[in-house]
């Protein structure tokens, strides 16, 4: 009897561990794909940039040209541009259609330069602590501190998933994951430019969302090239994306159905179905079938996840994009996106000989792309001032002016917070899907994220709904973030920042539903009390200190007229020193200033 | 429903088929017991030249047919096919820190079992019935595939004479069903297993209550037909953990709360 019954157990335990399986998902490490497998090397280049304190000449005696031309560059102009020992590459591409023709830059001044570098580098304007420290420095220094910064990187994952569209619908989040990496490794100067493009090309984070073989290639083109593909351009590159298949893939672990990119053999048996001739001559992709190729329920044929492809079939797979690094005009491309980025209007088609030595620049730092942000953010053209009257209307001879997008100024706002208001995550588009499923390992997922979790377990999706409410945390089903200008949200921002600034005794939860998110505390200096009476001395001083907080500069000399006459008039109506800087918060995050750069 | 009420008209026709058949064997063999029973009637009048006895003859005793005596306290083993229909509910939810993941809802499931069972008469009209019911591989919302279930039931019966030899049976019902763990079900275990949650693998186990009504009639003198509806309600504890997991607090509750009807037909054999 005794022997029936250690059989049994050992009969129950022997099936409780065979019959058990272990899916192999890491929630820290979810990527799957081939960024996992580029980039894991030493850094391109040192991180040290030539060209960032260049000092600016003025300009050349002579007559501007009108507006509406570059002006010639003479010898004269040639050998001042060449004395005036330039070494930050925009600076050196402009001299001859800038200083050398008579023309002149708009200096700008610190407080300014600091706030645009930083809501382009890093998407907020600095805290009041960074205008006393980082902003004090040189803009070399400035710049080469936020470059270095975790913030610069996720500033530019967030960038990138609105050109890569990612959605948790449409693609894997695995290949989502692998894809943010990858960007992630080309900022930390660990990936060149032309790999980047080649494992992109090519990329199931990215392909999957385009049906056919011709909807990838033009997609494809168009995000390398600058420009829509020609037809039989596009015919071409589509036969090298001829494998490609969309489909499923169930995932144990996370307990979701995830649409994934496949590939079949079709051109084991016809290779001119994969070769293309356009680029750099006959091109042909070699990909044998073995026992992996399953038969699936999307396609006839047997298929290959491209979840199991190995390192030599990735690089096989990178041709197309490799093709398209080889053509001038790709790294023209991507300098001018990158110089949109800064610039907000095309200056390298304004001013292509700045994109030619951008483009050498770029080469001789190996193709780390921290170079070419470091030199755009460091040149005089991008420091300039956008304020104030210049002779002629060349758009280069005064700063960009950008409307904030709505994650820049919600930032910032929430960084003057003692509880700030949260955020999202580009990668988890439908954060939802991720608790819904029932997966322990998908709502560590969610949790590993960035989106907020409420103390009971949910969502905090309050920042997300004012945000997308105007143009940010896209869950790009069929567009990425955007900037718009429209009554509906103007009136939803002045709505939102008039609550933000309101008191609101009763602690209820406003529209936006935060619970009175300005504290008196929050908006009066140390020393001043709620309820004490606004003096002109403290009404200068609480508007000093909200303007640092908001605005990022000092009260200015010409707003100190202004500041005493409100101040007067609100205390022959009793006011209290609180509600003297809760109107001063409105009028500052009202205003043009904040809402534009 | 209408693969189940399908299925019970063609139970019944083969119940009807089977009946007629039976009642056409038991005429043909009452015509040749009668025929016998005049043949013997014959020989008996004939006068027979016998031997006088020369002792007194022993004094009669009576004996009680084996058969009778069967009959009376036989116990039975029977086997059904059982048709049965749910109308049940999953209440299914696990939830993360207190977000909630609510997967509850109804669902029918159902269509065929096997039944066997082991009747203990306890007098001449009662008796007390163990068994087993075989329901294969259970399903639930969405087609889920819990696994194989099987009931194992404990009857107390009463039957009762109906129409000269059918009989109506009524009884009374308690179990505990077991499942073993298959396809889907399995699936989620070991997928809250490989996150850390430590869910018991093995069989789940249940309850169920209900009764019975039907009609039994003897086809020979130790096999029976036997057909009966009945109803039961219980409960099926399919997961009931609390474990924090990576400072997550999970708790996972899933049962199933089954309402069932059935209807059966089959043999039962006397021994």
């Amino acid at each position: 009897m005794k022997s029936i019954k250690a059989s049994l157990i050992l009969a129950f335990a022997v099936c409780t561990a065979a019959c058990s399986t272990d899916p192999v998902f890491d929630h820290d490490e979810p990527w799957r794909g081939p960024g996992d497998w580029v980039g894991n090397g030493a850094t391109l280049t040192d991180g040290i940039f030539v060209g960032g304190n260049d000092s600016i000449p003025g300009a050349r005696n002579v007559l501007p040209p009108p507006s509406d031309t570059l002006g010639v560059c003479d010898a004269a102009c040639r050998q001042f541009c060449e004395s005036a020992r330039l070494s930050n590459p925009i600076n050196l591409g402009a001299c001859k259609h800038l200083w050398g023709v008579g023309l002149s830059v708009q200096t700008t001044n610190d407080a300014e330069a600091c706030k645009r570098i930083f809501a382009d580098m890093i998407g907020r304007y600095p805290n009041q602590d960074e205008l006393g420290s980082v902003c004090q420095e040189t803009t070399e220094n400035i710049v080469y501190s936020l470059l270095n910064s975790d913030a610069f990187v996720s500033h530019q994952q967030r960038r990138y998933s609105d050109t890569f569209l990612y959605n948790t619908q449409v693609t894997s989040v695995e290949r989502i994951y692998d894809l943010d990496l990858l960007v992630k490794k080309f900022h930390l100067g660990l990936v060149p430019v032309d790999q980047f493009a080649a494992v992109v090309a090519s990329h199931p984070g990215y392909l999957r969302r385009f049906n056919s073989p011709q909807d990838i290639a033009g997609a494809v083109f168009n995000l390398f090239m600058g420009r829509p593909a020609f037809e039989f351009e596009k015919a071409d590159l589509a036969r090298l994306y001829h494998p490609w298949v969309a489909g499923y893939v169930d995932h144990i672990a996370l307990n979701m159905r995830l649409p994934d990119s496949f590939l079949h053999f079709e051109c084991n048996d016809d290779p001119t179905l994969c070769t293309s001739s356009l680029f750099s001559g006959d091109q042909q992709l070699d990909l044998k079938e073995d026992w992996r190729a399953q038969k699936t329920e999307f396609h006839g044929d047997p298929v290959l996840w491209t979840g199991i492809l190995s390192p030599d079939e990735w690089h096989q797979l990178q041709l197309p994009g490799r093709l398209l690094t080889q053509e001038p005009v790709f790294w023209e491309a991507f300098v001018d996106d990158v110089l949109s980025h800064y610039f907000d209007y095309p200056l390298g088609e304004v001013l292509p000989s700045v994109r030619e030595k951008l483009i050498e620049y770029l080469f001789i730092h190996n193709g780390d792309v921290r170079a070419l942000h470091f030199a755009i953010a460091t040149s005089a053209l991008y420091l300039q001032s956008n304020k104030g009257l210049t002779e002629t209307a060349h758009r280069y001879t005064f700063g960009p002016m950008k409307q904030a997008p709505a994650r820049v100024w919600l930032d910032t706002f929430s960084q003057n917070l003692n509880s700030p208001l949260g955020g999202c995550d580009h990668r988890l588009t439908r954060p939802y899907d991720f608790i819904s499923g029932g997966s322990l390992s998908a709502y560590r997922l969610l949790k590993n994220s960035d989106w907020p979790i409420r103390d009971n377990g949910g969502i905090d999706q309050r920042y997300s709904e004012i945000a997308q409410s105007m143009g940010g945390c896209s869950d790009n089903e069929t567009s990425g973030s955007f900037n718009i200008v429209s009554v509906l949200s103007t009136s939803a921002q002045a709505n939102l920042l008039a609550e933000m600034c309101r008191p609101n005794p009763d602690n209820a939860e406003n529209l936006s539903g935060w619970p009175n998110m300005m504290e008196a505390t929050d908006l009066l200096p140390s020393g001043i009390e709620a309820e004490s009476a606004l003096t002109a001395t403290n009404a200068r001083t609480i508007h000093q200190m909200l303007s640092q907080k908001f605005l990022s500069r000092s009260t200015q000399a010409d707003e100190l007229p202004n500041v005493d006459a409100l101040a007067e008039s609100c205390r022959g109506a009793n006011c209290t020193a609180e509600e003297f800087s809760r109107v001063i918060c409105y009028t500052h995050l009202t205003s043009a200033e904040f809402l534009f750069y | 429903m209408t693969r189940l009420f399908t299925s019970i008209v063609v139970a019944l026709s083969t119940l009807l088929l089977l009946c007629g058949s039976v009642q056409a064997k038991k005429k043909k063999r009452k015509q040749k017991e009668k025929e016998t029973v005049e043949a013997k009637t014959k020989a008996a009048a004939i006068p027979k030249k016998t031997k006088a006895p020369t002792q007194s003859a022993p004094a009669p005793t009576v004996k009680i047919p084996a058969e009778i005596k069967r009959k009376k306290r036989a116990s039975k083993i029977g086997l059904a096919l059982e048709l049965y229909n749910e109308d049940s509910f999953l209440s299914a939810t696990r939830d993360f820190d207190g977000a909630t993941v609510d997967r509850s809802d109804d669902y029918e499931a159902g269509f065929t079992s096997l039944r066997a069972w082991y009747l203990r008469p306890l007098g001449p009209r009662w008796g007390l019935v163990g068994g087993l019911i075989y329901r294969g591989n259970y399903e639930g919302p969405d087609e889920f595939v819990f696994g194989h279930l099987l009931d194992t039931l404990a009857e107390f019966e009463g039957r009762f004479k109906l129409y000269k030899s059918w009989k109506l049976r009524l009884a009374g019902q308690a179990g505990i069903s077991v499942l073993i763990p298959t396809k889907d079900f399995k699936a989620e275990i070991d997928r809250l297993n490989a996150d850390g949650l430590g869910v018991f693998s093995g069989p789940r186990v249940g309850w169920f209550v209900g009764g019975s009504i039907g009609v039994t009639f003897p086809i020979t003198k130790s096999l029976g037909f036997f057909s009966t509806v009945g109803a039961n309600w219980g409960r099926l504890y399919l997961f009931r953990s609390k474990k924090t997991v990576d400072n997550i607090n999970v708790n996972n509750n899933w049962t199933a709360e089954i309402k069932r009807r059935s209807f059966d037909i089959g043999v039962e054999v006397a021994f």
